[in-house]
């Protein structure tokens, strides 16, 4: 996404800037130590100082820019709440400052020292004063003992012919302790006359310059060294009408005063500079450290940013791909670091949204399918959450409970479903299945639990399957019925076509017509048995259920039909106080039907058992016997109207028998018995009672 | 943004130089002789103080004279012809109680002279007398020129650290003209 530099490469520059910026300014702290080093012009004009002032206040402007508009954009990017400003704000901000604070400090310090390093102790001042005072005092002292001996000798030579003057000069220096006494004439030498330690070669070397000085201000002073020897020289003016003369007296300095003059004038001249050049050489060693300071607050600074934005570039970089993926899209690819951590994590990030994407692409492939398929199917499907806020629900579901288009509300779905959703809710919390008649149609409700608490609806219309079921079974009974009223009719049609002979004929048999008579007679009364039958099943009443207790309707069943067949014993297995809803007449019809075929199956010696317990399905009821048991292929059929095994009977009773537990809710299945016979095995409704 | 601190630095730059009123030209002459100008001027001999110290602590002090040759432009800007400068230092020894004055034209070494009154000194230091500062070139022969002059004395520092001089206005000559 950003295209980054490899740290290793911004290491390398970073470190090559820093290290020439403490280069350069540690070779220009070295210089100013040892001033000595550097050209003079440079120390005096304070070209250094105002170099260095220039640098410095273009580093603070340089540096005050970056550090103010780097501020800048950090709070504008926290404004803006962009990925990872945060971080980035607080490893800046931590780096810099990590670096700053002791640099800063230090400055401080080094600067204290600086302020108090280059000051003259106070002492050392007074003793320097005092000696160059006391140097001075005695050159004065000198120079007036020798301006009064000049003065002496001027006017002794005053009023003499110059060509005296050398005698006159020569006594006068027998009688003192001069060194030598030289005379010129305007400005050039006119005679001399020295003394060791001086010799007559150190003669007439006075400048000219300070015989001008002579005559300009009458007299003046020079200290000179000859040989090893300190000179003070006094220059006066001899008045003379014809000529400018100068005459110069000069006395040497007793022992090494003269080389411990020089040296406390020197040290005090030297401390006077040092005084003077103070503020200049504070001044610049302060600049170089501040320059050393900015320096490094840059080099912070830059330091700081560029590791805070290679921290933290990959993590924005992530958190936007992230963001994207949040947001669905899965083709973001985050552009790999070259080599180091980073590129684990992100190499990783990289492959995880490929296979996302993969993911994704199979689900919405799985999903259009299944959206294709809840499309077409023609059970309705309905998908609801935990609120019972509508989900989801296919075209079947719409078109079956006639819900609007864009349905969310559990109110928009008719009320038997929302009773038998709240009967439900109430009662259990497992699978559960149920059928009911909406509107003419007759459905078939499965409500399933999901895993987020919600509920998946399935609604099935067997409208037209139980439709053709019945027409099937209709048709099966009308067959039946037909076969079953055709029996009888062949023996009547045949006793009616002998009655219509024998009338014919002119000897009436008494006993055929007789015969004949009874045998219509018994198949009548066999039809109208087949036809009761018939409107029996046809009239069953609608049940009127109360509370039964299953352990006294066995009772009395048992009691009942304990001797009808004997050597058939009829057992007795009920948990007492199971009881169930129904009405008493219709279930005891069917039990007795069931119990009539169980007894009858039986052969003497065999038992027929009644079972009655309770469990979470239901109320269970079975009746076994060990009789010949229901051929398996002869079982899907045995609840069909006028299907008998017995080849006798109206084969209705096993139909009466599943309807009655049919209209009371309940189911009837039929298995073989071990190790042989029939059980009937009957599950009823729970009965909840109060308390 | 960063012409705001452009603007704080021009600022700063200008606030550090400033003006000489301490010291100024007293005497601004010329002489032309032929195709040579020598220049006689001299500054106020009241050295400022911190002149006066520097010289007396022994540290070596240089005054230079600055004097440029301009042509007289009825345009908008004059042309500048040849620039020099003459720098008198003096260096003050206490042993021998001297002050040893040096003059250098365009950096070369022109005289040194010794003085043993401070006042010699000052009048060296302070005083150039009828100095050859240049000789007309031949593309400014027949053109109205003149010479501004100026004199540094001291760098210093303002404020403890801001760079400043010691310095006089500058000053301009009458105009003149060079014949061939």
């Amino acid at each position: 996404m950003t295209d980054r530099q490899p740290l290793h490469k911004n290491n390398r520059m970073i470190f090559t800037v820093l290290v020439a910026i403490m280069a350069g300014i540690t070779l220009l702290y070295v210089l100013i130590l040892r001033e000595q080093l550097l050209p003079g012009w440079l120390i005096t004009h304070k070209a250094l100082i105002f170099v260095l002032w220039y640098l410095d206040a273009t580093l603070l402007i340089i540096f005050a820019f970056i550090l103010i508009r780097y501020l800048v954009k950090l709070i504008l990017e926290r404004r803006s709440k962009t990925y990872a400003s945060r971080l980035r704000t607080r490893v800046a901000l931590s780096l810099t400052g990590m670096i700053l604070v002791p640099v800063l400090y230090l400055v401080f310090i080094a600067i204290d020292l600086i302020l108090h390093a280059n000051s003259v102790p106070r002492d050392l001042k007074s003793v320097a004063e005092a000696s160059r005072n006391l140097a001075q005092a005695y050159t004065a002292r000198e120079a007036g003992e020798i301006r009064e001996l000049g003065h002496t000798l001027t006017l002794q030579l005053k009023g003499k012919s110059p060509q005296t003057w050398p005698d006159v000069v020569s006594e006068y220096m027998s009688g003192s302790d001069l060194t030598a006494v030289e005379v010129y004439q305007d400005r050039r030498p006119l005679f001399s006359n020295v003394r060791p330690p001086m010799d007559n070669q150190g003669s007439f070397q006075i400048p000219g310059s300070f015989l001008k000085e002579i005559d300009q201000y009458g007299e003046g002073i020079l200290v000179e060294k000859k040989g090893q020897v300190w000179l003070i020289r006094i220059g006066l003016t001899l008045p003379q009408k014809q000529a400018l003369m100068e005459i110069v007296i000069s006395r040497s300095m007793d022992g090494t005063l003269g080389e411990d003059r020089a040296t406390v004038l020197n040290t005090a001249q030297a401390l006077d500079q040092l005084r003077l050049e103070q503020t200049t050489l504070t001044m610049t060693r302060i600049l170089i450290f501040v320059l050393l300071t900015l320096g490094m607050t840059f080099g912070a600074l830059w330091y700081g940013t560029t590791l805070s934005r290679y921290l933290t570039q990959p993590l924005k970089d992530l958190l936007e791909a992230t963001r994207r993926v949040a947001s669905g899209d899965f083709q973001v690819h985050v552009e790999e670091a070259p080599s180091d951590e980073w590129h684990t994590l992100i190499s990783q990030f990289n492959e995880m949204t490929g296979e996302l994407q993969q993911t994704r692409s199979l689900l919405l492939k799985e999903r259009t399918k299944l959206q294709q398929i809840l499309e077409i199917t023609p059970v309705g499907i309905v998908a609801m959450d935990s609120t019972g806020k509508v989900n989801n629900a296919n075209p079947a579901a719409r078109a079956i409970l006639n819900l609007p288009l864009e349905t969310q509300n559990l109110q928009d779905l008719p009320q038997e479903i929302k009773d038998l959703l709240h009967s439900r809710d109430e009662s259990t919390h497992g699978h559960s299945k149920s059928s009911l008649t909406l509107d003419g149609a007759y459905l078939e409700i499965g409500i399933l639990p999901l895993p987020d608490g919600g509920k998946l609806l399935v609604v099935e219309d067997l409208t037209q399957l139980v439709r053709a079921q019945k027409m099937a079974t209709w048709q099966e009974a009308a067959k039946q019925i037909a076969h079953e009223l055709k029996n009888p009719l062949t023996p009547i049609k045949l006793s009616a076509e002998r009655l219509l002979l024998r009338s014919r004929s002119s000897e009436p048999d008494e006993s055929l017509i007789e015969g004949t008579c009874n045998t219509i007679l018994q198949e009548v009364d066999h039809l109208k048995g087949l036809v009761d039958g018939f409107l029996q099943y046809a009239r069953l009443p609608s049940p009127t259920p109360r509370l039964l207790d299953i352990q006294e309707i066995f009772r009395n069943l048992a009691d009942l039909y304990k001797d009808i067949k004997p050597g058939v014993s009829i057992l007795m297995d009920c948990e007492p106080g199971v009881v169930i809803l129904a009405d008493p007449q219709l279930l005891r019809q069917a039990l007795t039907n069931l119990l009539d075929n169980a007894v009858e199956a039986c052969s003497a010696g065999q038992t027929v058992t009644l079972q009655g317990n309770q469990s979470k399905e239901g109320v269970i009821l079975r009746i076994a016997d060990e009789g010949r048991g229901i051929p398996e292929k002869d079982r899907e059929h045995i609840f069909r109207p006028y299907f008998s095994t017995k080849g006798r009977g109206s084969g209705l009773g096993l139909s009466i028998v599943h309807r009655v537990i049919q209209d009371h809710g309940g189911t009837i299945h039929v298995e073989n018995n071990k190790p042989r016979g029939t059980v009937f095995t009957i599950t009823m409704p729970l009965v909840e009672l109060p308390g | 943004m960063r012409k705001i601190f452009a603007f704080v630095f021009l600022c700063l730059i200008f606030s550090a130089s400033s003006r000489g009123e301490e010291v100024r030209v007293e005497h601004f002459e010329l002489s032309v002789e032929g195709r040579v100008i020598s220049a006689s001027i001299s500054i106020t001999p009241l050295l400022p103080q911190e002149v006066v110290e520097r010289i007396r602590g022994g540290l070596p002090a240089v005054f230079t004279y600055w004097f440029t040759l301009r042509e007289h432009s009825s345009r908008w800007r004059d042309r500048k012809v040849m620039k020099t400068r003459v720098s008198v230092s003096v260096k003050y020894d206490p042993v021998r109680v001297e002050y040893q004055v040096t003059y250098r034209q365009k950096g070369e070494l022109v005289d040194t002279r010794i003085f043993h009154h401070w006042q010699e000194a000052v009048n060296a230091l302070t005083k150039l007398d009828r100095w050859e500062i240049f000789t007309v070139p031949s593309d400014a022969l027949d053109e109205m020129l003149y010479i501004e002059a100026w004199v540094h004395l001291l760098p210093r520092t303002k404020w403890l650290f801001i760079p400043d001089d010691i310095k006089t206005d500058e000053v301009s000559s009458s105009h003149f003209v060079v014949y061939d």
